[in-house]
C-alpha cells in the first residue's frame, strides 16, 4: 500500500537520538506507558506511538523517514493517515520533554 | 545513515531486548484501534512532578509534613533533581507596602503610565476587588496616601499579587530560590490546572496553587 | 513493655530527663519534652505502643521544648528541635503535642530513604490493603478514622511506607489528625474512640488526635500486600461512587503524592510500579461513611471470592 508523506517545506531529513545514554526504564498496563529517565529523574506516561518510536531509537538513532516506514510497517496504519506527519508530531513532543533530540548536522 | 526507501525487516544497531519485543508486540495489539491512538501521538507527553508538600526551612503544612520546594526545574532541563534540603523563601505581603522596598522592575509595571489593575493584569478571572489597581493592593496597609483603599489585605487578590512581587524580587531582598517566575505566578492564576496535577475543579486547584504560595510568603529574613 | 506499664512519675522523669524511646512501627523515637501536655498526650494516646530501653538506638531525637525568656510565660511558646536545630517556627504552647505529631511526620518525611514514602493513608483487611492517596482537604483522614471502626486495620494515616524489595506496606500507624467537623463526626460514628483533648485556633482551625485502637498497635509489625489504590474525594450529599482510573496515571498521581520518589530515582520507580502492578486504581466520590464500608467491604468480598 502506497503512503503519500506529504514533507512541508521546513522538514529537514534529521536523524534524531535518544537524548541521553540508554538510561529508560519501562512500565506498561494496556495502552499505557511509564517510562523513567535515569539521566534526568523524570518520569513519563506516553501513548504506544511515542513508546514505540522512543523504544526503536533505545536501540539506535534512526532518521524520520525510517521510523515512518518502521511504524506503518508494525502498526498497518491506514492509506489516508498521514504517518509522516504523525511521527514528526511524536518526535516534537518527545523533543519538548527532552528525551530525544535531533542529532546536529 | 542513509535513508531507507524501502525497509523489508528492521535493522538497527544492537540487538533488540527480549523485553523491547515483547512491549512491541504489544503495541501491535493496541494500534487496531486505529485513529484514536495516533491522534494521541501529537499530545504533550504527561510528565510527573512533585507536588509541593514537604520542607520549606520553618515552615510546614497542617501536619508537619511540610513543604519541599519544588524548584521549577521541570522546564530547566536535564539533571535537574530536585534537591531535599532546597529551600525557598518569600516576602509576606505586608513587606510589600513600602514603595521604597519596591524593585526598580516592580516599579515600572505597578507605575507604568496606565497602571495594572488587579483584573487587568491577572485576569480572566475577575474579581469583585479586582478593579483596584497593583498599587492600591498593595499599599492597603501602611501609611495613608491619596487613592489608599484599606481592608483588601488578606485578599486572595492580595496574596497573588504578593506571590508576583516576590518572583519579581527572587534573588533579592533576601528572596531565594522562589520557584516560579513572574510570569508562572499569573499563568498559575489563570490556568491553576497547569501547575496542580488531579481531578479537582479550576476553583479548586487555583486555591491549592494559592495556598503552597500563602505557605512560601514570610520565610524570608 | 508499653508505656502504660510506667508509672506518671516514670514518664514524666524519663521525658524530662535522658529521653522516652518509644517504638513506632519500623521507628524509634527518641522524646524528650518538659510540657504537661505532651506527657498527657502520650499517655493518653500512645499507651498501648512498645517502649524500648533508654540506651537502645533510637533513629530520630525528638525535643518539644518550651520558649527561652519572656516567651517562657508571655504568649508561651512550644519549640521544636532537632540535631541541634529549631526545623520550625515556634507555635503556642497549647499546640505542643500535635506539635509532637507534626514533628514526627518530618523526622520520617526528610530522612527515610528505606521506604518509599506517600502522602497516603493504608488500611487493611482479610490480608488486602487499600492505600488512599489524597491531597489536603479531601476527607482521607476522617474517612480513614472512620474505616479502622469497622473492621479495617490500619497500617497508616499520613504516611505509607512501602518497601524497597518486594512491595509490602510496613505499617506506621499513629494517632488520626482530625480537624474541625470530623471530629464531631468520628465521636458519633465511634463513640468507644478516644482522643486527644481538642486544640483549637492552629492553623487549620481545631484539631484533635484520635488513639490507635489497640489490637492494630499489636499488629503493627505485620506487612500487607497491596491491592487497591483508592482516590477518595468527599462530595456532600453524594451516593457512593466508585469508578476505575487508570494505572499508568495512578502511578504518576501517586508519585506526586510521595515524599521522596523523586529521590529515590530508579528504585523508586520500581517500587512504586510493582504497587501498581498489584493494585486495581479507582477514584471514589461519597459523602458517607457507612457508603464507604459497605463499598470497601464489597471489595474485600469480591477479591477474596476471585
Amino acid at each position: 500500500m502506497h503512503h503519500h508523506h506529504a514533507v512541508s517545506e521546513k522538514a529537514a531529513p534529521s536523524l534524531f537520538r535518544l537524548s541521553s545514554p540508554p538510561s529508560l526504564h519501562w512500565a506498561s498496563w494496556g495502552d499505557e506507558y511509564v517510562v523513567f529517565d535515569e539521566a534526568s529523574g523524570q518520569t513519563h506516561l506516553l501513548d504506544p506511538i511515542k513508546a514505540y518510536i522512543l523504544d526503536v531509537l533505545s536501540g539506535g538513532n534512526a532518521d524520520v523517514l525510517r521510523l515512518t516506514l518502521l511504524l506503518e510497517k508494525a502498526l498497518s496504519v491506514p492509506a489516508h493517515v498521514n504517518s509522516h506527519e504523525v511521527v514528526l508530531a511524536a518526535l516534537e513532543q518527545l523533543e519538548r520533554t527532552q528525551l530525544v533530540e535531533a542529532v546536529p548536522l | 545513515m542513509t535513508d531507507s526507501t524501502t525497509l523489508s525487516n528492521e535493522t538497527t544497531t544492537e540487538p533488540i531486548a527480549p523485553e523491547s519485543m515483547a512491549r512491541r508486540s504489544m503495541l501491535l495489539r493496541s494500534v487496531g484501534k486505529g485513529s484514536a491512538v495516533l491522534a494521541a501521538a501529537s499530545l504533550p507527553v504527561h510528565t510527573l512532578a512533585t507536588s509541593p508538600t514537604i520542607v520549606i526551612q520553618g515552615k510546614t503544612d497542617a501536619k508537619g509534613l511540610g513543604i519541599r520546594c519544588s524548584i521549577s526545574g521541570m522546564q530547566s532541563g536535564m539533571g535537574s533533581r530536585i534537591q531535599a534540603s532546597s529551600t525557598c523563601t518569600g516576602k509576606s505581603p505586608g513587606y510589600w507596602h513600602k514603595p521604597n522596598h519596591w524593585t526598580q522592575s516592580q516599579t515600572a509595571v505597578i507605575r507604568a503610565s496606565s497602571p495594572p489593575t488587579f483584573n487587568s493584569f491577572f485576569g480572566p478571572p475577575t474579581t469583585s476587588n479586582g478593579h483596584y489597581t497593583l498599587e492600591q493592593y498593595l499599599r492597603t496597609i501602611g501609611d495613608a496616601y491619596p487613592g489608599q483603599i484599606p481592608g483588601l489585605n488578606n485578599t486572595d487578590d492580595w496574596h497573588w499579587i504578593a506571590a508576583w512581587m516576590n518572583a519579581m524580587a527572587n534573588g533579592s531582598s533576601g528572596i531565594q530560590n522562589f520557584p516560579y517566575t513572574a510570569p508562572q505566578i499569573v499563568q498559575m492564576y489563570r490556568d491553576p490546572g497547569s501547575f496542580v496535577p488531579g481531578t479537582q475543579s479550576i476553583a479548586e486547584k487555583r486555591a491549592v496553587a494559592l495556598n503552597f504560595l500563602k505557605l512560601i510568603e514570610g520565610t524570608a529574613g | 513493655m508499653r508505656l502504660a506499664d510506667l508509672s506518671s512519675t516514670e514518664l514524666d522523669k524519663q521525658l524530662c530527663g535522658a529521653g522516652l524511646v518509644l517504638g513506632v512501627g519500623p521507628f524509634a523515637f527518641r522524646i524528650k519534652s518538659p510540657i504537661e501536655s505532651v506527657h498527657e498526650g502520650l499517655h493518653r494516646l500512645y499507651s498501648n505502643y512498645p517502649l524500648l530501653r533508654g540506651d537502645q538506638f533510637a533513629d530520630f531525637d525528638v525535643t518539644v521544648a518550651g520558649g527561652r525568656g519572656v516567651r517562657r510565660w508571655w504568649r508561651p511558646q512550644a519549640i521544636f528541635r532537632f540535631d541541634g536545630g529549631e526545623p520550625f517556627l515556634p507555635l503556642p504552647f497549647t499546640h505542643a503535642f500535635p506539635l509532637l505529631e507534626w514533628a514526627m511526620n518530618w523526622c520520617v518525611s526528610m530522612h527515610v530513604q528505606r521506604y518509599l514514602l506517600l502522602h497516603a493513608a493504608v488500611v487493611e483487611k482479610h490480608g488486602l490493603a487499600m492505600i488512599l492517596p489524597a491531597p489536603p482537604g479531601s476527607g482521607k483522614s476522617t474517612l480513614c478514622a472512620g474505616l479502622i471502626h469497622r473492621g479495617w486495620r490500619l497500617l497508616s494515616d499520613e504516611m505509607a511506607l512501602i518497601a524497597l524489595q518486594g512491595d509490602l506496606v510496613t505499617p506506621f500507624g499513629r494517632p488520626v489528625s482530625l480537624k474541625n467537623q470530623s471530629i464531631d463526626i468520628i465521636k458519633a460514628y465511634a463513640p468507644e474512640a478516644v482522643f486527644s483533648p481538642t486544640v483549637h485556633d492552629t492553623h487549620k482551625g481545631d484539631v484533635a488526635l484520635l488513639k490507635v485502637p489497640t489490637d492494630h498497635v499489636h499488629r503493627i509489625a505485620e506487612p500487607a500486600k497491596p491491592r487497591w489504590v483508592v482516590f477518595p474525594k468527599y462530595a456532600a450529599g453524594e451516593e457512593a461512587c466508585l469508578t476505575p482510573r487508570s494505572k499508568a496515571q495512578s502511578m504518576l498521581e501517586l508519585g506526586r503524592n510521595s515524599f521522596n520518589y523523586m529521590v529515590l530515582g530508579r528504585t523508586g520507580f520500581v517500587g512504586l510500579s510493582r504497587v501498581i502492578d498489584a493494585s486495581d486504581c479507582y477514584d471514589f466520590r461519597y459523602s458517607r461513611l457507612d457508603d464507604a464500608v459497605a463499598v470497601f467491604d464489597q471489595m474485600v468480598a469480591d477479591s477474596v471470592v476471585a
